[in-house]
């Protein structure tokens, strides 16, 4: 389920030609592809969701960095971000920690450091990949169930038991039992307790089920 | 006393007295008592004769003449037994009247004994009067901090004042035979002969400035600043006055405020600097990572034997190298920014230094977001006057332009840098598009400490519009309060001024 590390990338964004050759040139070395871009258009131009980490660069014409952060978020996009500058200006590292950012590092950095940073900034994104994985397996197996088996389970992770899932859909137990078994397998869970777990990460349901509670 | 045969002449004596427009008295010789006057005495002294008859000369004479005739000061004279003495007395109104007396002693022939004295006045306040101004103008001329000098047609000088002795350092044992080409320099004597004497010979009074340097002078700076020529009543020249100054203090005091303005730019531009620093920081930081990160880039591929040749590490040897120079170059910059300079006029382009300015800037005017505009004037126009100076007043106008922006969230941020020049003089507008000046503001702009900057010493206008006005020129500031601000800085094409 992992990507391999030279899946994942390394997005340099920095408006320094030199700069952005220079870390590319550095972190050519490590597993992980690497990737620079002159501007934060640029960036949000080219990224499709790519599992990797972002060193973004604060002060740039157009787009800052502290702006590129609120679009990402706007986009629901959660890449791990390191924050690059060379200039240790509290306020906005500030800024860029509330907006999400991983760590600041001032320019110039020390090699080890960054590349610390970027093996954590991996992990995250390891863990976001997978849940961004999960997340769509989920939505595929939810959305491969038909309406009633939806209505099945959405009964079933709720709590009812099966005679009261039948007089609620009014059609059989024997029938409710077929559809809950169906559920069972098309979203792959082993037990009741794996299927109310898998039902609320599915965004669609956990809405529904919200209301419930109500 | 009179003889009765005397009578006829004696009254003939009598009426010209009484006619004589000179006051003539007779006076006993114990206190000078009015023993007779003639009519005159009512109109020079106010009194009628018998008014004054039978009191003393002694109380009307003037507190400070009181002595003279008893001990024979300067202003009594005697000769041919006739003494004539210049003292004053006083009228009847109070007023004091100069006299001139001359005045005999009459004698008992037999014993010798005086018995009185008879005077003859006239009333010579006027000429006194006169005389005493003549002295007062002397005076003048003798104690006045201008040099004055007159010497004859053939530039003898023939009388130098205390200033011009004090300040030229001439001997005053010296002056009988001293030329005026003693006093001024080879060539200036020569522009003398050549430029000036023919002006005032025409016009009888030219002014200018002319150094004098005789030889004798020492650690003063003084100049010739008048020449009248002086003519008898047939018109023949007969004397010149030569008027001058020493402006040794004058040019100390603006060697002074030269250095002063040196002193103000160069604490401007360290200001200037501090404001600057975090922009600078930055500046320098990216050839210093970039360098930082090539070289770890290339350990890391030695370490683990990727790199096999070392046309791969020559490359990137070549970008550390052209990073090191970026550094120094930035670090070159500041250093010639920073460096305090000795005033300097020289010729330039006022265009380069719009363009160098604006490089300087280029790193603070990005990480704000905004551009730089120029309009330069294609006709490469240059400017004489201190490079330095100039170069620090652009500064100030455009980091305050940046700075006008910093409130502002405006997609769109320009400054424009316009050079124009025109038949009289050359303009360089700074000019950008932030919220602009208001009228309140805009009555202190150019006052000492006056700031809209939380950061700002208010100081960067005042000294600017200082440097300026230095040049013979002015610095203005147009806003509509709203949507920006242009400042002007408006410098004569010869570069007037110091």
């Amino acid at each position: 389920m992992n990507p391999p590390s030279s899946a994942l990338s390394v997005f340099i964004v920095d408006d320094d030609d030199a700069f952005r050759d220079s870390l590319s040139w550095l972190l050519e070395s490590t597993p992980f592809t690497i990737l620079t871009f002159a501007s934060g258009e640029a960036f949000l131009q080219h990224y499709n969701g790519e599992p990797g980490c972002l060193l973004l660069d604060i002060r740039m014409p157009g787009i800052s960095g502290l702006a590129l952060q609120q679009e990402l978020i706007r986009r629901n996009i959660n890449i791990p971000t390191l924050i690059l500058t060379g200039h240790g200006d509290i306020p906005v590292a500030v800024s860029a920690m509330k907006n999400g950012a991983l760590n600041f590092i001032e320019k110039p950095f020390d090699d080890q450091v960054l590349l610390e940073h970027i093996d954590k900034a991996m992990v995250h994104a390891r863990l976001w990949h997978q849940q961004q994985n999960q997340q769509s397996q989920l939505t595929e197996r939810w959305n491969s169930l038909s309406k009633r088996e939806k209505q099945v389970m959405q009964l079933v992770v709720s709590g009812h038991a099966n005679k009261l899932v039948a007089e609620t859909l009014d059609i059989s137990p024997k029938t409710v039992e077929v559809h809950r078994a169906r559920v069972m397998a098309k979203m792959d869970a082993a037990s009741l307790a794996d299927l109310v777990n898998q039902a609320h990460r599915i965004d669609a349901l956990k809405a529904i089920l919200a209301e419930q509670t109500v | 006393m009179p003889d009765k045969d005397d009578y006829q002449p004696l009254d003939r004596y009598r009426q010209l007295a009484e006619k004589s427009p000179d006051f003539i008295s007779r006076h006993s010789p114990v206190n000078l008592i009015f023993i007779d006057v003639n009519p005159a005495v009512e109109k020079i002294l106010g009194y009628r004769s018998d008014e004054i008859i039978g009191r003393s000369a002694n109380e009307l004479f003037h507190p400070d003449d009181v002595g003279s005739w008893k001990n024979g000061t300067s202003n009594v004279t005697y000769s041919e037994g006739v003494y004539t003495s210049t003292y004053r007395l006083r009228h009847k109104n109070g007023d004091y009247i100069w006299l001139e007396t001359t005045s005999r002693t009459i004698r008992d022939p037999e014993t010798g004994k005086l018995e009185e004295i008879i005077c003859v006045s006239r009333d010579v306040s006027e000429r006194v009067q006169a005389d005493h101004n003549l002295t007062r103008l002397a005076r003048v001329v003798e104690a006045t901090s201008d040099l004055v000098l007159f010497c004859n047609a053939n530039f003898q000088i023939n009388y130098l004042n205390e200033s011009a002795i004090r300040t030229l350092n001439i001997d005053k044992a010296r002056f009988p035979t001293l030329h005026l080409d003693e006093l001024l320099a080879k060539p200036n004597y020569s522009q003398f002969q050549r430029d000036i004497l023919p002006l005032v010979l025409k016009t009888g009074d030219w002014r200018g400035e002319l150094p004098l340097e005789p030889e004798s002078i020492e650690q003063r700076k003084a100049i010739v600043q008048q020449i009248i020529a002086h003519r008898d009543d047939e018109g023949q020249l007969s004397y010149f006055s030569i008027i001058g100054r020493d402006i040794t203090e004058q040019r100390k005091a603006e060697a002074e405020a030269m250095q002063y303005q040196l002193e103000m730019a160069h604490i401007s531009r360290l200001m200037s600097l501090g404001e600057m620093a975090s922009g600078l920081a930055h500046e320098i930081n990216q050839p210093l990572g970039a360098i930082l990160n090539y070289s770890q880039g290339s350990l890391r591929r030695i370490e683990d034997g990727s790199i096999a040749d070392l046309s791969a590490v020559t490359q990137v040897l070549q970008r550390i190298s052209r990073q090191a120079h970026r550094a120094a170059d930035i670090i070159r910059r500041l250093r010639s920014f920073v460096k305090k300079t000795e005033y300097q006029r020289m010729e330039f382009s006022i265009n380069g230094v719009c363009e160098e300015i604006a490089q300087f800037m280029e790193q603070e005017a990005r990480n704000a977001g905004i551009q730089f505009q120029f309009r330069l004037d294609a006709s490469e126009p240059t400017l004489l006057a201190d490079k330095v100076q100039i170069e620090q007043v652009v500064l100030n106008l455009i980091r305050n332009s940046i700075e006008a922006y910093s409130n502002d969230d405006k997609a769109d941020k320009w400054i424009s840098i316009t050079t124009q020049q025109t038949a009289q003089d050359l303009q360089v507008s700074i000019s950008d598009r932030a919220s602009g000046i208001s009228q309140s503001q805009m009555n202190n702009l150019f006052e000492p400490f006056f700031t809209s900057k939380e950061s700002g010493l208010g100081m960067g206008l005042s000294i600017s519009r200082t440097i300026i006005e230095a040049h013979g020129g002015r610095l203005q500031a147009e806003s509509d309060g709203r949507s920006g601000s242009t400042f002007t800085i408006i410098l004569p094409r010869q570069g007037n001024g110091l």
